[in-house]
Formats: structure tokens, sequence, C-alpha cells
């Protein structure tokens, strides 16, 4: 207990408190950005942690990964481009607010719902790290799969609009994430002998693409303002948020929870953590109907999931030295090269490092909340004094650059530009571009589960077992085949009902 | 009786690509062609059905009406900034392309000197911008092929 208290101590060093400051700031700016990831924040950022104190070090990067993801819940909301792929799920109801003139309010919800999805993920990580992360060696590659797969019927089956072009997007995602070289087996598919194919669609230029161009392109036509504006434009709104944010209480935690469940599984990420819980906040809530349209629970769910994710992709990183999420990766490879060695012992050997790491991620995620809401505050209010005729221009640039910057090559910013255009025609015809992105963000992780799993179903000579009579995959396939026709069976019951 | 025509021209188009995909996928190795046959199956799948379903119900799709000669134009900029990117250099065909798209956006409805204004700080934003990669992020923004062999 005492050397807590001194690890606590020593996360409240001047410099470590600095550090989480400049951390969570950059953080939360690269984020916004769209093009310019988490993941991309902390490998920038790795080397000057070398110079600094291990748990130093590690309070930074973990600091940038929080505001990173939080970051991207603001393009989300004000330019509906979801500036991480974890924030697509906040696209749904986020920018819905902002048309509606509730920007301010979606972007107080989005920084509470970030910091209670981070407080509680960091705490999942400080009190049970190690039983944590023997859950997350239950997943095999079959769990895997069905996990991906649940995320991608709960995006067809949760977006606004038509299902069966939901799902067909889902399909032209997985699709997509097919072109290049295969996960298993390394033929080379889908290229018609186009060289730059080979190595695959950069899901991020894609994304950007497909959110964003359809964005730009309707705006040129569009007569009137961009987004709406309140009647109380000088109010931060704080004390209406804060009340729905306490009626939601229950909900945002359950977020939280599912932000950090999943958050342990190494590979599943934010953006399957934002779907899954959004699902199920559309499935309990009394609101349904006003899911998609603005409704301030969907952007709870979303965001206390993903930023939840933080602390639960920790879990995996440290006690297993398995990366739970893209940027735990390049944290883990900071953490190799500072002489820390992962794994269970981390927890008892050098277990001050640890500790001071934890509560320097706590201090980040608490100076979040008020960062997070001026700026956000400041970037809602500039964004209406932006003219359309300058913000159409501005919204290119940053699809340019943030492409661009991604490999620092010039075919993603033609990926971005002919992913967009197209984009924009499926959206015209009634296709969404989230499930599109979804199944090809999930597509190499659906593929590699999908036939890992067939191999192994071969070899013990039970294909059909294998996939289905394992107890986490049954209860995955039921929630699957539920989310699939749930909606369906409503219509049929209300109707019946009615009569 | 079509009622749904968008619906029935995609599921048209979309069967066509899962042909296409399902072909290419038989001249792949077992392991890698078994994703591809699978998904490409759902899809043929949900076309069909999509299609069947054109016949019987129409779903309105909400959508903006499109104003052809601004979005033509600003379609060509696009690809153009992106086009002399690397061959002009960034700071120069942003700034260029940048007030063009100002100029398109603008139409006959706004003055000349409201025009000149969203130039400067346009400008003076893609430069802002342009330095905050390049010092703070360290990103190597493309400098320009004909600068350099002007310099050579």
């Amino acid at each position: 207990m005492a050397s807590l208290f001194a690890d606590f101590l020593s996360s409240l060093s001047l410099i470590n408190l600095g550090l989480a400051f400049s951390g969570v700031l950059a953080g939360i700016i690269i984020g916004a950005l769209p093009g310019l990831s988490a993941t991309m924040a902390v490998a920038i950022l790795v080397p000057f942690t070398f110079a600094l104190e291990p748990s130093s070090g590690l309070i930074v990067l973990g600091a940038i990964y929080t505001g990173a993801i939080f970051g991207g819940s603001w393009s989300a909301i004000l330019i509906n481009t979801p500036g991480t792929p974890s924030a697509v799920a906040t696209t749904f109801d986020g920018y819905p607010l902002a048309k509606k003139g509730d920007g301010d309010l979606a972007m107080s919800i989005s920084c509470m719902s970030s910091f209670v999805g981070g407080i509680i993920g960091v705490i999942c990580l400080a009190l049970f790290a190690p039983p944590l992360a023997s859950v997350s060696l239950m997943f095999g590659p079959t769990e895997y799969f069905w996990l991906a797969l649940l995320g991608l019927t709960l995006i067809s089956t949760l977006s606004e609009g038509d299902n069966i072009k939901s799902l067909i997007g889902a399909c032209i995602g997985l699709l997509m994430s097919m072109i290049g070289v295969a996960v298993v087996g390394g033929d080379v598919r889908m290229t018609w002998n186009i060289s730059f194919l080979n190595s695959g669609i950069e899901i991020v230029s894609a994304m950007i693409g497909l959110f964003c161009i359809p964005v730009i392109l309707d705006l040129t036509s569009m007569k009137g303002k961009h987004l709406g504006e309140n009647e109380t434009p000088k109010s931060l709104r704080l004390k209406e948020s804060f009340l729905i944010m306490f009626a939601k209480k229950f909900e945002a935690v359950r977020g939280a929870l599912i932000g950090t469940f999943v958050g342990i599984l190494p590979g599943a990420g934010g953006s399957i953590a934002s779907i899954v819980s959004y699902g199920e906040a559309k499935r309990t809530s009394k609101n349904k109907e006003n899911f998609g349209k603005g409704e301030p629970e969907g952007l709870i769910a979303s965001e206390t999931a993903n930023n939840a994710t933080v602390g639960g992709g920790f879990v995996p990183t440290l006690c297993l030295g398995i990366p739970g999420t893209p940027p735990d990766a390049v944290i883990l490879g900071a953490l190799l090269v500072q002489g820390i060695r992962t794994g269970d012992t981390l927890f008892t050997q050098q277990s001050s490092i640890v500790y001071t790491f934890i509560f320097g991620l706590l201090l980040a995620t608490i100076m979040m909340l008020p960062l997070g809401l001026l700026m956000g505050r400041y970037a809602y209010k500039s964004l209406l004094k932006v003219p359309k005729q300058v913000l159409i221009p501005i919204i290119i640039f940053l699809t340019i650059i943030g492409s661009y910057s991604i490999q620092n090559n010039i075919l993603n910013v033609y990926f971005m530009f002919f992913f967009g255009l197209i984009g924009w025609v499926l959206n015209r015809s009634g296709f969404r571009a989230s499930p599109i992105v979804l199944g090809l963000v999930l597509g190499q992780i659906a593929e590699q589960g999908f036939v890992q799993a067939y191999i192994i179903g071969s070899a013990q000579g039970s294909v059909v077992a294998n996939y289905f009579a394992r107890p986490i995959s049954f209860v995955l396939v039921l929630l699957i085949i539920m989310s699939l026709f749930f909606p369906a069976l409503k219509k049929i019951y209300k109707k019946r009902f009615s009569k | 009786m079509i009622k749904d025509l968008t619906s029935f021209i995609s599921g048209i188009c979309l069967i066509i690509l899962s042909v296409i995909l399902f072909h290419e996928a038989n001249q792949l190795s077992p392991f890698a062609s078994v994703f591809p046959y699978a998904i490409t199956s759902v899809l043929l799948l949900l076309s069909v059905l999509l299609i069947f379903r054109s016949f019987k119900i129409e779903i309105k799709v909400e959508k903006e009406n499109v104003d052809t000669v601004k979005i033509f134009l600003l379609i060509i900029v696009f690809f153009a900034w992106i086009y002399f990117l690397e061959r002009t250099g960034f700071v120069l065909t942003s700034l260029i392309a940048f007030n063009l798209l100002i100029l398109v956006n603008s139409g006959l409805s706004v003055g000349i000197k409201k025009i000149a204004l969203f130039m400067i700080f346009g400008s003076i934003f893609v430069l802002l911008l342009y330095f905050g990669f390049k010092n703070l992020l360290l990103v190597p923004l493309p400098e320009g092929l004909w600068l350099r062999d002007l310099q050579n």
C-alpha cells in the first residue's frame, strides 16, 4: 500500500504532470485531424521518450494515445469524418446533433463520455489486469472471426437506412480488404496486375475518402449553413451535458465495460468496441427510433467504449506482451527499448514503473476533461464562423494532407479521391460509408480467423464443430443471428400486435 | 414492374461484380480463395435479394440536389491539386488550388472584397498548416519536382 502511494506521488511530479498535459493536448489535435491516427501520434513521439525515465516516457505515450482517441470524435461530430477508425460510430449521432445546432452539446457529451470510458478502462487495468489477460487467451481464431462478423452485422443493422444495402456495404468492405497479399496463403489477389495494389488498400485514406468527399460534394450543392446554430451560443452547455450523462450513467458504465472487454482482445480495437456498445445501447434504449438522428445516448455509448479500449488494450500488452491495439504495439516496442520485460511478473517485479504509468494515465484522462471541453467548444464555435466558401477548401486540404502523411505517398491521396467519388455515388444510391469502412478495417481479422479456424477444424476432423460448438463462438453466433433477425421479427410482432 | 430502379441497377452491377470476383478466386490457392468464395457468395445472395425487393417496395434515399457545374469544377480542381502536388510542390499547388476552390464555391453571389478576404485567410491557413506539419509533426511534404529540376 505504501509503495502504491509512493508510485502515485511519483506520477504527480511536475515533469510527469507536464508530460501528461502536453501529451493529451498533442493527442487531441492529432486525433482530430483526419488521417493522423493515434498510432502515428504515438510513433512520432517514441524517440523522444528514450531520453526520459521509463515511467515518464510511458506516461507521455499513454497520454497521447488517450487524447488522440478522444480527438477522433471531433471531426466525426463536426464534419462527419471519423478522425480515427474507432470514431466511426460517433458519426451516427454526433454529426446529426451538430447539424441540428447542438454541436456544442455533442462536443461536451463526447468529452465527458471519453473521460468516463477512459477512467473506467484505467481502473480495470489497475485492479484486474492479470485475471483479465487470461480472458483474452480464451479467444482463438474462431472467436475472432465471429467477433468481427458481429461487428459487421451490428453496424449493418444499426446504421440508419437500408439493412440489405448496409450488409452489401459490409461485404464490399470485406472484399476491398482482400486486395493485395492474402493474410493466409500469401497469394497476390484481386490486383489485376496493377503493382500499387499489391500492398492492399490503405484503410485510413479509404476512410477519409468514403466519409469526407460525400460531405464536401453535398456541401457544395447545399444552400444555407453547414451546421446549425443554437440560441445560446455563449454557454458551454455543461450543466445540460452533465445532466444527460447523469441520466445515462448506467449506459455510460456499460459502454466503458464493453470497451474495456473488447480492448483486452488483441487486435479487436476501438472500432468493434464502439459498434458493439452502440448496438447494445440502441437495443436497450427507450428512444430507439431517435438513434442515428442525433440521440445523445448513442454518442455516449460510442465514446465511452472507444476510450475504454485504451486501458483495456494495455492489459494484454503489459501482462502478455501481446499488443491489444496498433498504438499498443508501438508502446510495447518503446517498453522493450527501455529494458522493461512485459509478462505476468511485470506487476510484481517492476510494479513501481507500471503503477506510476497507470496513475499517469489516470491523470492524463482527468486532464483530458477540462482541456477537451474548452478546446472542443472553441473548435465548434470556430467552425461555425467559417463561411462555407472557405470551409470546403479547408476540408479538402485536410483530406489531402491527411492521406498523404499516412505513408508520405501520393498514391494514398489518389486512393482517397477515388474512394471518395465512389462513396458519393454509393451514398446517393443508399449505401452508407460506415459498413464499407468497418468491413475494410475488420477484413483481415475476419479472414485470418475464418481460414485458421477452417485449417484447425480440418485437422481435427470437425470443421463445423470448430466454428459453432466452442462456448464463446456459440454465444457470438447467437448474437449475430439476433442482430440480423431481431429488427425484422420486431416489425412482424408489432404488425400483429397492432392488429 | 420495378418500383426501385436504383436498387435494381445496383443489384445487377453487384451480381456482375460477384461473378467476376468469384472467377478471380478460382485462380487462387485453396487457403487464399476460401474467404473470397464465402464473401462473394454472400454478396451474390444479398444482390439477388435486393433485386427481388426492388420489384416489391421502394426505399427512398435522402439526398441533396446536385449543383452539376459547381461539383464538376470542384472535382477538376481537386484532381488537379493532387496531380500537381508532387510536380509543383505542396505550397504552390495548395495555394493555387485552395484559392481556386474559394472562387468556385463563391460563384457570382459573393462580393469581390469578401472573396479577397477569404483568399487571404485561406492562404495564411495553408501556410500555417504546412509549416506545422513540416516542422512540428515532421511530415515531409513534397517540395516540387519541377522546382528541383529548375534549381539543378
